[in-house]
Parts: C-alpha cells; sequence; structure tokens
C-alpha cells in the first residue's frame, strides 16, 4: 500500500497504539511513526548537538530503541512522544560528554520555507545560526529546557517528566537560559556586524 | 538586517537614550524554520533497523519456542499431563477413574451373573477360577510361619 494511503488511513491512531500494531507485526505502523517521530528526533538532536551526522546517528539510535521496547510498552504509562525525547536528550549528553567539549559552531540548515523572499531567508537563516551557536554556549541542562520549551513548543510538566526535574526547575533553567541567551546574542550583534534596520 | 532587535525607550530612564534588546523569539521561530529534514538514507536505515527488530519479536512468539524451554524447567505433574495428551485427555481419565471407582463401590445387579455366564460358556470361568488357585509361592506360608 503506497505511504501516502496509510498516513492517510492511520493519521488518527495514536503513537501507543501505532507501537502496539508494529509489536504486533503491522509493518505499515512502523512507517508512519518514523514519518511522524524521526523529524522531531532529528531536530532535537541537531539541536542539542549542533552536528548533522552525529544528530543522524542519534535519531536512528533513538527510535531502535523505540522498536526495541514496544513488546513491553504499556499503555496509559508515558507517552511515546515524551519517552523519546527523554531518551534522545540521553544519547545526545553521552554523546556530548565523550566530547568533552560543547557543540561546535555549524551554519543551521537552509530555512524550509520556499515561498520566503532571498532576504528574509537570509535573515532567518542568520538568526538560526547565531541562535545555534548561542545554544552551544550555554549549560547542558539549560540548553534541553531550552530547546524542548521554546523550539520545540512543549509544555512544562512534560518537561520536567523528560528531564525528570520538577516545574519549578525547569522554570529556572528556561529563564536562565534564556537570560543567558539574551546576553550572548547582544554581545555578538556588534561582533557580527548587525545593525537594527 | 532587522537580526531580531526591538527598539525599547526606556522612557524613565534619566540618560533618555533608547537601548535595543534582543527579542528572543523571533530567533526561536528561525530555529523552528530551519528545522532539519531527515533524508532518505536515514529514513531506510530506521525502517531496516524495524524490520529486524520485527523479526526478532516475531521470532520470539513463534510456536517452536516452547521446544527451546529447558527440560528441568518443567514440573514432574506437567511432564505426566503432556505425556498423555495434555488436559483434555486427563479430564477423560478422571471421567473413566470415576466410573470405575462406582461401579467398584455398588456393582450393579447382574452383572457378576453376566459375566460368569459369559465365562462358564466359553469354557473359561473353571479355568479362570483354578488359574486363581495355583499357587505361585508355595514355600511363602511356611516362611511366614517359621519367622
Amino acid at each position: 500500500m503506497p505511504y501516502d494511503a496509510l498516513s492517510d488511513k492511520m493519521d488518527d491512531v495514536p503513537n501507543e497504539a501505532l507501537l502496539t500494531l508494529f509489536a504486533n507485526g503491522d509493518d505499515a505502523a512502523a512507517r508512519v511513526l518514523t514519518a511522524r517521530l524521526l523529524p522531531r528526533v532529528l531536530g532535537q538532536a541537531v539541536r542539542m548537538l549542533g552536528e548533522r551526522s552525529e544528530a543522524d546517528d542519534v535519531a536512528q539510535e533513538a527510535l531502535l530503541r523505540l522498536w526495541k521496547i514496544a513488546p513491553q510498552w504499556r499503555q496509559g504509562e508515558a507517552q511515546v512522544s515524551t519517552w523519546l525525547y527523554r531518551v534522545t536528550a540521553n544519547l545526545c549528553t553521552d554523546r556530548l560528554r565523550k566530547r568533552g567539549r560543547m557543540a561546535p559552531l555549524e551554519a543551521a540548515p537552509e530555512p524550509a520555507d520556499e515561498t520566503a523572499s532571498v532576504a528574509e531567508k537570509m535573515q532567518s537563516r542568520s538568526r538560526a545560526e547565531a541562535l545555534s551557536a548561542a545554544l552551544a554556549e550555554l549549560p547542558e541542562r539549560q540548553r534541553e529546557a531550552v530547546v524542548l520549551r521554546h523550539i520545540e513548543g512543549l509544555g512544562n510538566p512534560e518537561i520536567a517528566g523528560i528531564m525528570d526535574i520538577s516545574l519549578e526547575a525547569v522554570e529556572s533553567l528556561t529563564a536562565r537560559g534564556k537570560r543567558a541567551l539574551t546576553a550572548i546574542l547582544s554581545g555578538r550583534r556588534d561582533e557580527l556586524g548587525f545593525s537594527n534596520d | 538586517m532587522n537580526w531580531g532587535l526591538a527598539m525599547t525607550d526606556h522612557s524613565n530612564s534619566h540618560d533618555n537614550t533608547a537601548s535595543t534588546e534582543i527579542d528572543l523569539d523571533l530567533f526561536f521561530a528561525a530555529a523552528r524554520d530551519a528545522a532539519p529534514e531527515p533524508d532518505a538514507a536515514l529514513f531506510a536505515a530506521v525502517l531496516a533497523d524495524a524490520d529486524d527488530v520485527q523479526a526478532q519479536i516475531a521470532a520470539g512468539r513463534a510456536p517452536a519456542a516452547p521446544l527451546q524451554e529447558p527440560r528441568g524447567a518443567r514440573g514432574l505433574w506437567a511432564q505426566l499431563v503432556a505425556a498423555i495428551g495434555g488436559w483434555p485427555a486427563v479430564g477423560g481419565l478422571a471421567s473413566v477413574a470415576t466410573a470405575g471407582l462406582w461401579l467398584g463401590a455398588v456393582q450393579p445387579m447382574g452383572i457378576g451373573q453376566t459375566t460368569s455366564g459369559y465365562l462358564s460358556d466359553a469354557g473359561l470361568f473353571v479355568a479362570a477360577q483354578d488359574s486363581y488357585l495355583v499357587d505361585v509361592m508355595p514355600g511363602l506360608n511356611f516362611d511366614f510361619e517359621e519367622g
């Protein structure tokens, strides 16, 4: 069956149910889950690691762990997306610790919006690159909390679950992270030659 | 180029100068727009992993799996039940045993006469009775008596 048809058919099926279908031998469920979850996992890994090829490896490993846990998955105990964010964060943290340094400053990918004007694209890319560089300077936990809250768009309770910390700790980490980002970006404004208009 | 700087007029400030603040939301939005797309090779690798794991899961559930169970893991009772053909056979055995016990206890009228009749007619009754009278261990009584 073509993927589009599968996607339409399983559009409303929750991730947890798809995972059960996968464990019961439904290979279409694997394709739908991959299409749904892989971009998110990859995005999180790229933002945490600042490096694409390592992020690819992390994304593949995170999904592999999801496939392996499928037969033991207990419905209603956790959300697949939350579990996956957590696994991805842990895998990224392991890699960062092995590196013994912060994420390298790699150029962010091209903006996906093809309709934007060249100037808008340049501006958006410039901001994305600057943010990526600034995020790399944050302490690990602050970076993780800021990425999950302000780029992935998760709520504080979910972030608390992913990072295994209290709501107050999430708020504190994101607030300190944003203050630090503001300071870094303000400091680099002149260095990078940006003006106000 | 507007880099995400918002002009903020600090009218309360003593020096009455305008300062600039970073609008982080513009940067976050730019980062979301620049979200990396997985390429075809990554998709293929992830789906290949999924296929492998699915095959392993299926193999783990195959009917042949119990044959790999260590012999020592099964109890004596379980082995006996399996040897006579499983629980349905145990049910049948229990019914027959109960019926036999019942017949032995009440011995319905006619059964003894019928069987003896059959045996007499066939010329076997006497022989059968005689066979019970054969002392296969003639010295046993002597041993008991002598101690």
